[in-house]
């Protein structure tokens, strides 16, 4: 209960407080806020009165009375006996005690927003903490050995082997640098970066990685010991990495499974040929016996056909060269058989006047394969019989540019594709999908276009001609089971029109 | 009186998140470890994930409740007050729809190109799932009316 003094020029004293007819005060009120409390439960149960007596400083005396009425809660409430009432024997009584007025519910006071924060940098922190700051986890994670510590330009490791590096190079760019990168950056996180890679620290991890795989690294059952030492030699010492040579008896014995170095020096140059004949235009300009036997047979099968199942060598080279000459446009090819004697000349005059009514764009760049390989010597008497041949069946000759294309195709995804897509084409998913069975390459201009640009995890071929797409497109559309027909380098131009012809 | 506690909630998805932050960081261990090659969830992985997972909806059902029934239940009978609710229903209903499109597009894509992007499917999955459960906490605070009963400690059940 409270008071106020009141709004005249009257000051307040003070203010008694007494209850019915007492004399004596309950409680004097002198200064506001003019409270105090009651306590009704001392107080008889009935009518009662306030009295509030106002006492102003010139001495008046003013008085207020309030009547109330106290009505104490029962002790217990008692059914089954009456006041007065008149009983015998046993009696059934409930005693209930009266309810407790409901409490308003006090709000709990929360913790402070400090401690939320606090909480929170604390367990995140310790948990950042625990990796970043406990000595283990630094230790592996940083490259061992003093090698990684020294300078890059200071190679600590054992000596480079400058053969070994140089075959390193080959092979790199074959099979790891479609996902690695030339320049060695990859493609993280899914191909991570070999430049300043501490992993490489570790010959023997190095090696083995390269011939098992993992992850998405796929495997090399195929590669030797010598093979493995290059391409390790190569990784290690090249984009500013100087981590040491690896030699092939390392090789071999941190990957006991991978042939024997003695078996791969007994075949040196299985892996440039496998580069050479990887370049069905260049295998004209390798010159090596073998090389060029290979590609003469390849440029037999093609132009075998495009002369109605003519036998001899000089009618196959012709046809080529006529088909060559029907695109007008092998500027390389053309140029080696331009070069190489009259009878392709003549061949290719006479097939820009009938093997051109064919319009197979497919056959001047099988042709010009052909023709930088075997034009050269035997191509000269037989140039107009090629021609007439194809001009008489060009269904035929069409027929043996789709050979010679999926020829070349099958070079190009072995050297470029297969490391990841496998040489049977299963892939390896879910990062590098099978091409077996697979119904994106239904659309052969999607095929041609995922081949020149790339996507995810595909890297681009923007160094791929028309005629490159349109025969690897063809491979992987007519191989591993799938049947859904050649991709033609006019095709293989207008799905990418940036590529070169 | 019953209580829908704010703190336990809070120190749960606290957890959760670092539970998660251990797997992320335990990954880029092993990944270090494996020179760069981002490797496969290990199996502590998952296990680290999983307890997160669980701690993360134990609060988010925590704070849920607190929106729906009030840190304190008071007894009677609470009408609902929809308010603008309609137009949050309504913008929600339309971005379910647009991440189911993109969903199935997503798949469509998939199929026919054989280039899967689980993290994307994954993400525009949990996208619809989270969006459908807000539309279903908004129907529930905002136009189902709610009554709370008084019951007496010594009722008949015996916990």
């Amino acid at each position: 209960m409270s008071g106020k003094g009141s709004s005249s020029s009257d000051t307040v004293v003070r203010i008694e407080v007494y209850l019915d007819d007492a004399t004596e005060a309950v409680s004097v009120l002198t200064a506001p806020p003019f409270r105090f409390q009651l306590d009704s439960s001392a107080l008889e149960q009935g009518d009662h009165t306030l009295r509030l007596v106002r006492i102003d400083a010139a001495g008046g005396r003013r008085e207020r009375r309030i009547p109330f009425h106290v009505q104490h809660e029962p002790i217990v409430e008692v059914r089954g006996l009456e006041d007065g009432a008149t009983v015998s024997g046993r009696v059934d009584i409930d005693v209930v005690a009266p309810a407790a007025a409901p409490r308003e519910p006090v709000e709990p006071a929360g913790p402070s927003l400090w401690l939320y924060v606090l909480s929170t940098v604390l367990v995140l922190g310790g948990i950042w903490a625990f990796f970043m700051l406990v000595p283990i986890y630094s230790r592996v994670v940083a490259p061992p050995s003093t090698e990684a510590a020294a300078p890059a330009s200071q190679p600590s490791g054992p000596p480079v082997d400058q053969t070994l590096l140089k075959a390193g190079e080959t092979l790199y760019a074959s099979d790891c640098a479609s996902c690695h990168k030339p320049s060695g950056e990859g493609m993280p996180p899914t191909f991570p970066a070999l430049a300043g890679n501490s992993f490489l620290s570790d010959a023997s991890a190095v090696v083995k990685k390269v011939y098992e795989g993992g992850g998405s690294m796929p495997s090399h059952p195929s590669y030797t010991a010598k093979d493995l030492a290059a391409v390790a030699t190569y990784v290690r010492n090249t984009w500013g990495n100087s981590y040491g040579g690896v030699s092939v008896s390392d090789a071999a014995g941190a990957e006991p499974k991978a042939s024997n170095p003695a078996a791969s020096a007994a075949q040196p140059s299985a892996p440039s040929g496998g580069s050479a004949s990887g370049g069905t235009a260049s295998g004209g300009s390798t010159s090596t016996g073998s090389t060029s036997t290979g590609a003469a047979s390849t440029g037999a099968a093609s132009g075998g056909s495009a002369s109605s199942g003519s036998t001899s060598s000089g009618s196959t080279s012709s046809g080529s060269a006529s088909s060559g000459s029907a695109t007008g446009g092998q500027a390389p090819s053309g140029g080696a058989a331009g070069s190489s004697g009259n009878g392709s000349t003549s061949g290719s005059t006479s097939g820009s006047t009938s093997g051109s009514t064919s319009g197979n764009a497919n056959g001047g760049s099988t042709g010009g394969s052909a023709a930088g390989t075997a034009g050269s010597s035997a191509s000269t008497g037989s140039a107009p019989s090629a021609s007439s041949g194809s001009a008489a069946s060009g269904g035929q000759a069409a027929g043996g540019n789709e050979q010679a294309l999926l020829s070349d195709g099958k070079q190009l995804y072995d050297s470029d594709c297969a490391s990841c897509h496998q040489p049977s084409g299963a892939g390896i998913p879910p990062t590098f999908p099978a091409l077996a069975g697979n119904d994106f390459l239904q659309d052969p201009a999607a095929v041609v276009q995922r081949i020149f640009d790339g996507k995810g995890t595909m890297p681009p071929h923007p160094s791929y001609t028309a005629k490159d797409l349109a025969a690897v497109a063809s491979y992987i559309r007519e191989s591993f089971g799938n049947s859904y027909g050649p991709v033609s380098v006019q095709e293989a131009g207008q799905a990418a029109p940036k590529a070169g012809q | 009186m019953y209580r829908n506690d704010r703190v336990i909630p809070f120190f749960t998805i606290l957890f959760a998140v670092a539970l998660f932050f251990l797997a992320y960081l335990d990954g880029r261990h092993i990944t270090a470890l494996e020179g760069g090659v981002p490797q496969p969830l290990s199996v502590g992985q998952i296990g680290l994930v999983s307890l997160g997972i669980v701690l993360l909806i134990y609060g988010l059902i925590g704070y849920v409740s607190v929106w729906l029934e009030g840190r304190e239940l008071r007894p009677g009978t609470h009408k609902a007050r929809p308010g603008n609710a309609q137009w949050v229903g309504m913008a929600l209903s339309a971005l379910a729809v647009a991440l189911s499109g993109l969903f199935v597009q997503a798949i469509v894509h998939a199929l026919r190109t054989q280039e899967n992007h689980p993290a994307v499917e994954g993400a525009i999955f949990a996208g619809i799932s989270l969006t459908v459960a807000a539309l279903l906490a908004l129907y529930k605070h905002y136009y189902q009316d709610d009554e709370v009963g008084v019951e007496s400690e010594d009722s008949e059940v015996p916990w």
